[in-house]
């Protein structure tokens, strides 16, 4: 199935060194503007962040927007990938 | 004062709101510049007041927003007035509450869709659905369990289950009780008392979010006619199980792989192994049916049996080896195990039976026959042989009496004599084949038989004898003459195959057979005599072999010793078999039946009385009758020679017509010698009837060839006065006359 598909583009935002809520608005501004082409499955959003409560509150807010959400812990930073929601990935 | 003064103080003001207004006097010429200066700089504070107003509205509403969104709020230093205002969170969270609304629109539709698939499966599953409170409270139920238990869904809820459900009879466990016990979903079966029928019941939990349980979904699946299907289907294992068990072939089921799955007592018994042992090997292992140069090789017969096109196959004979390497010998069908013609087969049925019997008879039957029509050709021909033997040795007779002054011609004929009678002794056994020649038994003392007969045999020889036999020992009705014969046979085979001699041992003892038993004889009791030498012993090639006529092994044996034995047991109603192991020894087993009466009292007189030897002359007249016209002429001669005066008949027609003649004429035959068999006349035994007709008193002797003819046996019993076999001695001739006519005399 996924063979069939495109795999979709990163959208970076590094927010390193910003805290709550202007990250949480910049990821939320940035889900509003590529609303259709992440709800197509053609693009991802990817955030790099520093700020604990980042990882909350965007996981939080991409949910309630129908996203299915991915935090990783990096090395000094946290990745988190905002995609469309599949049954798959509510794994 | 001057434009440009007043110009400056004005951007000073307006720099810093807090300052005072331009002083500048009212007479002054550029008063009213100054006037509309001042108008200007009140009216920028009030609007600077106003906007920094605005702005404080803003953040406040941008931070409930993000309060509503869950975050902290904006922090002033965070973004300055002009970037917040640039950046527009007010926009985009209005923006981002149109994606929530959107997917919790979303959300909403799915789940009404959800509820109705719950609904639609709440109602359409086949089995009574209930869902209880953490209380037992009914909640809710399907129409399938409202049907199931005959209650009315919108009465129930709220009702406790056990009011509605097991109607106080509680059944034991009690499936909410152990899901709430075990804290997972539980299933389980039980007869509900209130309808008797069998249900299977799943309870499950359901959990809040704080993983408390709050409600329950009980399943009910009514399973009795399963239940019953399945008594059914134990039923009918346990009825073809007694099938197998009462059957008497072995039955032994595998898979399609060829392993054991199932075997009854019968194939346990058969091969010796047991089906805890059997299960899951390899059948070929268990019905051990391998065999150097046989046929049919178990693994091949498999495979073919086992392939899709595979078909019933029988042996009819092979042997069995069973787990204790005992060897049997079976006839075993095998079939597929097939759901449809053209299915590959689910595994093979084999069925096998016990035969070792069956073919240890047939073989008896193959050897009998084959004695038998030995019987058939030795019967003529020892009957032919002992007339041409009464006319050689009745001249013999005659002519060594005439040349009793020549001592040398005397001696040879003498010589002669007694070789005519040992080829008689021949005839003699060869008439044992003979059909007609049935024994003449009489209740006899089987220990004294036995000793006898043996201790005569081995007398001069370099063998001694060695009896165990049991004091108690049953009579046996029996021709002794002939059983003498066979121990005789016996012990002669064992002193010639102990070449240096030693001991035979003849044991003897009671036995019963019974209908189980694998030797052929009829379940009865029965004496078994042993007869055990420690010779050379038999080769296995030749073991089957050794009763059958003319096979042999000495280079002077004529082949019909153990075959003589052979047939004497049969027409006794007996049995004779074999053991040997080369090199180590023979051992010869009699089985002869025991008889039903006791001993008579004088079964005791000697069983080799002593031939006469005399010759006693006579006078009278006598009647020979006899087609042979050597033997009719010999006859005369010698009657003649003993003083007689003879007449002679070819049949018994002549006989009687004479007998009459001479009755008629006043001058009767003193005795007649008739011959019991004429080829196509009148034999001895219908003539004798006749003559007994004419003259009850009439002496008659009866002659044959047929040495062993039970009339022969039995002569008194069909009027004979004498018995005379053939070929006789002069001797046994006027013996037998002389005896007969004192008869008459007295």
């Amino acid at each position: 199935m996924m063979s069939d598909q495109k795999i979709p583009e990163n959208i970076d935002i590094d927010m390193r060194g910003q805290v709550c809520p202007a990250t949480l608005l910049v990821a939320m501004d940035k889900l509003n503007k590529h609303r259709d082409a992440i709800k197509k499955g053609l693009e991802e959003l990817c955030i790099k962040t520093d700020n604990r409560e980042a990882i909350t509150t965007i996981p939080t807010t991409a949910r309630n927007m129908g996203y299915s959400v991915n935090v990783t812990q990096m090395d000094s930073f946290y990745q988190i990938v905002v995609r469309n929601f599949t049954p798959e990935s509510k794994k | 004062m001057s434009l440009e003064r007043i110009i400056q103080d004005a951007k000073r003001i307006k720099e810093n709101p807090s300052s005072a207004l331009l002083q500048i006097g009212a007479d002054d010429e550029l008063a009213p510049v100054a006037d509309f200066l001042n108008e200007l700089l009140q009216e920028n504070r009030v609007l600077r007041q106003n906007n920094e107003a605005s702005i404080n509205y803003i953040r406040q509403k941008i931070d409930q927003l993000l309060l509503v969104i869950g975050t902290i709020p904006l922090r002033p230093e965070e973004l300055d007035d002009a970037t917040l205002i640039n950046l527009d969170p007010i926009g985009i969270i209005a923006e981002s509450f149109t994606q929530i609304l959107e997917h919790l629109r979303q959300t909403n539709e799915q789940l009404e869709l959800a509820m109705d698939e719950i609904k639609a499966i709440f109602e359409s599953v086949g089995g009574g659905i209930l869902v209880l409170d953490a209380d037992k409270k009914i909640v809710s139920c399907n129409h399938k369990l409202q049907e199931m238990f005959d209650v009315q869904g919108n009465q129930v809820c709220g009702l406790s289950c056990s009011e509605v459900i097991c109607l106080g009879q509680k059944i034991k466990p009690c499936p909410f009780d152990e899901m709430l016990r075990t804290g997972q979903a539980v299933s389980m079966s039980a007869i509900y008392p209130r309808n008797m029928l069998h249900y299977n019941i799943v309870s499950a939990p359901v959990r809040d979010r704080d993983d408390k349980i709050v409600r329950t979904v009980m399943l009910y699946t009514d399973i009795t006619e399963l239940m019953e299907a399945k008594e059914a289907v134990a039923n009918e294992k346990e009825r073809l199980s007694l099938t197998l068990k009462s059957i008497a072939e072995g039955v032994v089921v595998t898979n399609s792989a060829g392993d054991v799955t199932m075997m009854n007592e019968v194939a346990e018994t058969l091969t010796g192994w047991s089906l805890g042992e059997a299960m899951g090997k390899g059948v070929c292992q268990v019905i051990n049916i391998q065999k150097e140069r046989k046929p049919h090789s178990c693994s091949d017969t498999f495979s073919d049996i086992l392939s899709k096109c595979s078909t019933f196959k029988h042996i009819s004979q092979t042997p069995l080896i069973a787990k204790d390497g005992e060897e049997k010998i079976i006839a075993l069908s095998i079939a597929p195990i097939k759901s449809g013609e053209n299915s590959a087969p689910a595994g093979a049925i084999l069925v096998f039976r016990d035969i070792t019997q069956e073919k240890n008879m047939e073989m008896e039957i193959m050897r009998t026959k084959k004695i038998e029509s030995l019987g058939v050709l030795a019967g003529g021909i020892a009957h032919d042989f002992n007339n041409l033997l009464t006319s050689i040795v009745g001249n013999i007779s005659l002519a060594r009496i005439m040349a009793k002054d020549n001592t040398k011609i005397a001696t040879l004929l003498a010589e002669t004599e007694n070789a005519s009678f040992r080829a008689k002794n021949l005839t003699g056994q060869l008439l044992t084949f003979a059909k007609g020649g049935a024994p003449v038994t009489t209740i006899t003392c089987s220990k004294k038989l036995i000793k006898e007969s043996a201790q005569f045999s081995f007398s001069g020889s370099k063998i001694k004898c060695l009896f165990n036999i049991s004091d108690n020992l049953w009579p046996v009705e029996v021709d002794e003459g002939q059983i003498g014969q066979v121990i005789h046979n016996l012990v002669i085979n064992a002193d010639h195959t102990m070449k240096e001699g030693g001991t035979v041992d003849i044991c003897a003892e009671n036995i019963l057979i019974d209908k189980n038993d694998a030797r052929s004889l009829t379940p009865g009791k029965y004496i078994k005599i042993d007869v055990i030498d420690r010779g050379e012993g038999i080769e296995k090639q030749h073991i089957d072999k050794i009763f059958d006529p003319y096979f042999t092994t000495k280079e002077k044996g004529h082949g019909l010793g153990l075959s003589i034995c052979y047939s004497i047991i049969k027409k006794h109603a007996g049995l004779v078999t074999v053991e040997s192991e080369k090199g180590v020894g023979t051992t010869f087993f009699l089985y002869l039946p025991a008889a039903d009466q006791q001993l008579p009292e004088l079964a005791t007189q000697s069983l080799h009385p002593e031939k006469g030897e005399e010759i006693f002359l006579g006078h009278g007249r006598i009647l020979v009758m006899d087609d042979e016209e050597l033997i009719r002429d010999v006859s005369s001669q010698t009657l003649s020679y003993l003083g007689y005066s003879v007449e002679l008949a070819a049949d018994g027609q002549e006989a009687i017509e004479m007998y009459s003649l001479a009755v008629n004429q006043g001058k009767p035959f003193d005795a007649v010698i008739v011959d019991l068999t004429i080829p196509g006349g009148m034999g001895g035994k219908e003539a004798t009837e006749h003559l007994l007709q004419i003259n009850p008193k009439a002496k008659i002797v009866v002659s044959s060839g047929y040495a062993n003819d039970p009339i022969m046996a039995n002569f008194r019993e069909h009027g004979f006065s004498g018995v005379i076999p053939k070929p006789f001695s002069m001797e046994k001739l006027s013996d037998i006359l002389k005896t007969v006519l004192s008869e008459s005399d007295a």
